[in-house]
This record gives C-alpha cells, structure tokens and sequence, in this order.
C-alpha cells in the first residue's frame, strides 16, 4: 500500500467498512421540513434556499437520511412510471393491429370497385373483415378502459379516508398522543372495511438490525433489463435478480450472492434471452448464461461501473462512473481499456 | 405580499382551478402563502414574483386547495391519482408493510378535520406547490417514517447487564494494539473530515453513510454521476492526506501508519459515519481535542 493511489483506494475500503446507524438526535429548528425536501428534489429550489438547505443537511444526520429516503423514493418512482409507460405503450400496440387491420378493411371496401369484379359476391368478406375488426378494435379498447381503474372503488377509498379521519379524531378525543406507538397501534387495531395489511409498529422489541438495514439499504429500487425476447426481461432489487419469462406476469428470483455495498447493481445488458450482464458498484460484474445462476466476474478495478453493452456471452463493454470503457471478448476472462477514438 | 388580480386570474386559469370549485381568491391566498414561505425576508419585484409563480405546480396546487377544502370530486381524484403512488412508497419504505399504517394515517391528516371552532385543518395547507403533490406526499410520508424510528431509537431500552442478550454476547478478544490504532484512526479522520467543505461532507455523507448510489447523490448535489465520482475521489484524497499528516505530528513513522490504514480496511470498529458526517458536534470535538493538543491528534 506505498502507492498514494492505493492508499486513497485504501480510505475508500475504509469508508465502505463502516456503518452508519439511523438517527438519534432530535430535529433541531433549522431542520428541512418536507415541503423544502421536496421542492430540493424536483430541483425546485432557489440557488440561496439551496445554499442554506445543503450547508444545515451537511450537518444534520436526520435531513441526511431524510434526504436519502426521498431520493430513493423518487429513483423508484421513476423506474415504476417508466414501467408504466412501457406498459402504455404496449397497449397501444395491442390497440394498432385491430385498428390498422380495420383500417385496410374499410380501404379496400371504400376503393375496390363493386361492380367490376367478382368482389360483388365477395363483397360480404370485406364487410365480414370490417366488422370482425372493428369488433377486435372494441374490445381492445375496452379492455385498457378497464383495467385503468384501480380495483377498489373510489366511493370505498374516499370512505376509507374518512373514516381513517374520524379514528383519528375519536383517538385525539381520548387524548391519545397521536404520533404515539400506542395510537398508531389503536388505530390498526380498529375494525376495517378496506384494513391494510398488519402494521408493524416500531417499538423497543423492533430489531436494532431492522434499523441499520433501513438507514443502509432498506429502499431497494427496481432496475429493469430486457432482452431481445419480449417475454424475458430481468429486474433488480437490491441483492436479487429477478427474472420473467412471460412478459412480466410471473417473476423468480435468484440470490447473486452480493452483500452489503457489492449489492448496488447499476445497470445491466441482456444480448440474448438467456444472457444477462449486470454491473455495479465497486467493480461488480455479474453474468448469467442460463437466465438462473449467476457468475462473479473478475474486474480489474474495484470502481464504480455506470453502464454495459453487451453483444452476446463473450463481448462486452463497461462503463466505468468516471467515464472510463473497459472490454471484454472472453467473458470477462481478460479487460482491455479501450482508448477513447 | 400582493400579487395583481391579473395574475391571479391567469394562474388560476392555467391551473384549472375552476374544474375543482376553487374561486380566484382562494387560489391567491394559497399563491401568496407560497410566496410567503419561499421568498422569506425577501422582497421580490413584480417580475421576479411573476417567474416564482408561474413556475409553480399550479395544477396540484388548485387540487390540493380543493382537497383541503373538502371538495368531494377533487378528493376522488387526488385519491385515484396518488394513493397507488403512495402505497408503494410506503412499501418501498418497509416492505415489511410497516409504513402503511403511516400512509393512512397521512390520509387521515390530510382529509382534515373540523375542529370545534369548526375549521377544517387540513394537511394540505403546507403544499406551496414548488414540487409535484406525489413529490411532496412522499417526502411527508418520508419525514415521518424517519422520525418515527428516530422516536424508536430513542426509546430504546439499553441493554440490562444480565438480559440473556448481554449474557450470551461472545466475548470479544481485546487487542490493545488494535484498538489503540483503530481510535487514532478514527480520530484522525473527524478531524479530516471536520476541515471539508460542507458540500463535500453532503457527498461522502450520501454516498457512503446514506448508500446512495452516484447518480442519486448527484441529484441531490445537482451534479452529473462523473463529477459525484470524480469529486469523491478528490475527497477521499484530501482525507488521506490529511489524516497522514495528522499521524506525522503524532511522531508516527510511515510504515505504522500504513499499518494503522491496513487495520482499519480490514475493520473499521464502531465508527459511525452517520454521526461522522452529519454530526457537527461530534466532528467539534475532535476538532477541539486537536487544537488543544497542538494540531495533533
């Protein structure tokens, strides 16, 4: 460790040894409140109400992990509204075939001519066509109408919301705290139409662990990867990989092995539909080439990597978060740096 | 702070406010409660106040002032909009599903209630509309799971000395020679890090204590990934630097503070970078120790 590099690598490891536990300390009065941490993520801030929020959040580990939860909250709601838009998408295709299919049914009823073919007596076929089409066409747009509406009825959710106000109020009368556990707790506990699922309430029996794992890595969010197969596609949360192979209706999930920072994956490439690149964090490089079990692949350096390209099991290429391109034509036996043109 | 009825008029337009039952005068009060919490202790021109409010989300805005007020189509839809949105916050949060109860009892919160004065508090009187609604529910719902486990932490019972967790912990070994380098290490490092830039504490906070990734530290920073990465090496420089020279003073030769780095890599003991780097009192203090000691350790 002589080399003032390696030992810069060295403080890296170091940083990466320790353990950051959750909060302790009580908010002070210059701590960010949602509505400023909010408007800080959707970068809406002025450039001296961000002076002020950064140099407080410098200081203050609670707006940190407050920070960090909302960030992670937006990086998972991007990737879902990504999803559904993808979804979006997909059923506008659904809705083109029936549409370009009535289309040139309709064309050629309105353009072949009746009368100088024997398309007269086969004129019922096109007709036949348009309606079957336009039939099609119907029912493609009923089906996304339906299933645009949440499952429960709205008329139940606004109930529901209500009647959540008015547990709170019965429990304010009773002079419970509000923000106690024990409220929390009282107000699970009441009967409900629409209850949700068992809370579990933070107390003094809540595991330390729990709570380290929430201040590490508690917010895994989802990276999606597809392959040239409609069907297959991967996606990542956290330490697991998870895999479909039926558009998304079903999903199994195989451990890669990765703990702890190694478990950042940061994107991945899936030149086949059972190949599949992931990369990382600290020189994490994962490969599969049955779409089940995964393979560590040696990097050369443990820095961060952004991004990969893949052409099949034995060529790749990783981006480094520096900018930096490394390749690989033997699956990942042997790196080259690739010299910028 | 007084905005023309002209504006008014055309924001409340643009954000559609009519759909929900919002009058022009209700939409201005909540437009100048914006612009009172945003611009604090300032006095903005016409132009300046003009660009502040139009870059607001005044649709969410006219939504959240209808909400707030009770109305019964505007609830139905923000429901539809943002409780699917919500949930999954929350069970991004816990997946153990141990924040839905917080995302209901948001619900409750910002339904409001009439109070015996019989004025509705809703919680959607602390929206300005700088960010989308969904933003902003998420961060409230954020705010209060943070400080929930803060609250848990704090009432954490310490361990009883004969509790059968404290009798059946091993026995570590004790290597005085450890843990001697291990504290100077640590100290060492409050201290380097004590003499960055508030910025670069923000950085190496996200990124190692919080475990944000490059890129989502980068949108916190307002950097691109490169620079979160090419700025952290910088900083990760600067500490090493630092915390050899504080060694140096300390009369250690190279080869023992090598030794002390290789120590630390392979466990860094208890050291805390939560408190490391968003502790300023803590990092204080060792920077205090220091200058008594004659800029040593």
């Amino acid at each position: 460790m002589s080399e003032p590099r390696e030992r810069d690598e060295a403080v890296d490891r170091w940083l990466r040894r320790a353990k950051a536990a959750p909060p302790g300390a009580g908010p002070g009065a210059a701590c960010l409140d949602a509505e400023t941490v909010a408007a800080w993520a959707d970068g809406a801030l002025s450039a001296e109400a961000l002076r002020v929020a950064r140099a407080h959040a410098a200081d203050c580990q609670r707006c940190q992990v407050l920070l960090a939860v909302v960030q992670r909250l937006e990086t998972g709601d991007q990737a879902a509204r990504a999803a559904d838009r993808r979804g979006t998408s997909r059923r506008w295709l659904g809705w083109l075939v029936p549409l370009a299919a009535a289309a040139g049914a309709v064309a050629i009823w309105v353009y072949v001519p009746r009368g100088s073919s024997p398309a007269v007596e086969e004129g019922a076929a096109p007709v036949a066509e348009t309606a079957q089409a336009s039939n099609a066409a119907r029912a493609a747009e009923e089906k996304p109408e339906a299933g645009a509406r949440p499952a429960e009825p709205t008329q139940a959710l606004v109930a529901d919301a209500k009647r959540q106000a008015r547990e709170k109020e019965r429990d304010e009368a009773r002079g419970a705290d509000a923000t106690s556990a024990q409220a929390l707790r009282d107000r699970a506990a009441a009967p409900a139409a629409a209850a949700p699922p068992p809370p579990t309430t933070v107390t003094a029996e809540t595991p330390v662990g729990r709570l380290e794992q929430f201040a590490a890595r508690s917010l895994a969010t989802s990276l999606d990867v597809a392959s040239p197969d409609p069907l297959v596609r991967w996606r990542i949360r956290g330490a697991v990989v998870e895999r479909t192979s039926d558009g998304g209706k079903s999903w199994d999930a195989a451990a890669t092995g990765l703990t702890g920072a190694a478990a950042d994956l940061t994107a991945g490439a899936a030149p086949a539909a059972n190949i599949c690149w992931l990369v990382g964090r600290g020189g994490v490089v994962l490969l599969t080439t049955d779409g089940r079990t995964w393979k560590r692949i040696a990097f050369p350096e443990a820095t961060d990597l952004s991004a990969i390209r893949a052409t099949d099991a034995q060529r790749a290429t990783v981006t480094a978060a520096d900018g930096r391109e490394f390749v690989t034509v033997d699956g990942g036996a042997t790196w080259t740096r690739r010299v910028p043109a | 702070m007084q905005i023309s009825a002209r504006l008014v008029l055309r924001l409340h337009r643009q954000a559609d406010a009519a759909r929900w039952g919002v009058t022009p005068d209700r939409f201005a009060r909540a437009l100048e409660a914006s612009a009172a919490k945003a611009l604090a202790g300032r006095r903005p021109s016409g132009r300046d106040l003009e660009r502040y409010l139009a870059a607001l989300h005044l649709a969410d805005l006219a939504l959240a002032c209808a909400c707030a007020d009770g109305h019964d189509a505007a609830w139905e839809h923000f429901i539809r909009e943002h409780r699917p949105s919500l949930y999954r916050a929350a069970d991004a949060i816990d997946p153990t599903g141990g924040a839905r109860d917080l995302a209901d009892a948001l619900y409750a919160d910002l339904f409001g209630l009439p109070k015996a004065d019989a004025e509705r508090r809703s919680l959607f009187r602390y929206f300005h509309g700088r960010s989308s609604l969904g933003t902003w529910l998420r961060a409230v719902l954020a705010q209060r799971h943070v400080d929930r486990l803060r609250a848990a932490r704090r009432a954490d019972p310490l361990p009883d000395d004969e509790s059968p967790a404290a009798v059946a912990a091993p026995a570590k070994p004790i290597d005085p020679r450890r843990e001697a380098r291990v504290a100077i290490m640590t100290k060492a490092l409050g201290a380097a890090v004590a003499a960055l830039a508030a910025e670069e504490r923000l950085r190496l906070g996200c990124y190692y204590a919080q475990g944000l990734t490059l890129a989502e530290t980068g949108r916190i920073l307002g950097e691109h990934e490169a620079t979160v990465s090419r700025q952290l090496a910088r900083t990760r420089q600067r500490i090493r630097t630092e915390v050899e020279r504080l060694l140096r003073v300390e009369g250690l030769p190279d080869a023992e503070i090598a030794e002390c780095l290789a120590v630390v890599v392979r466990d860094a003991g208890p050291l805390d970078l939560g408190v490391l780097f968003g502790d300023a009192d803590a990092r204080k203090e060792s920077a205090a120790d220091r200058s008594k000691e004659g800029k040593g350790l």
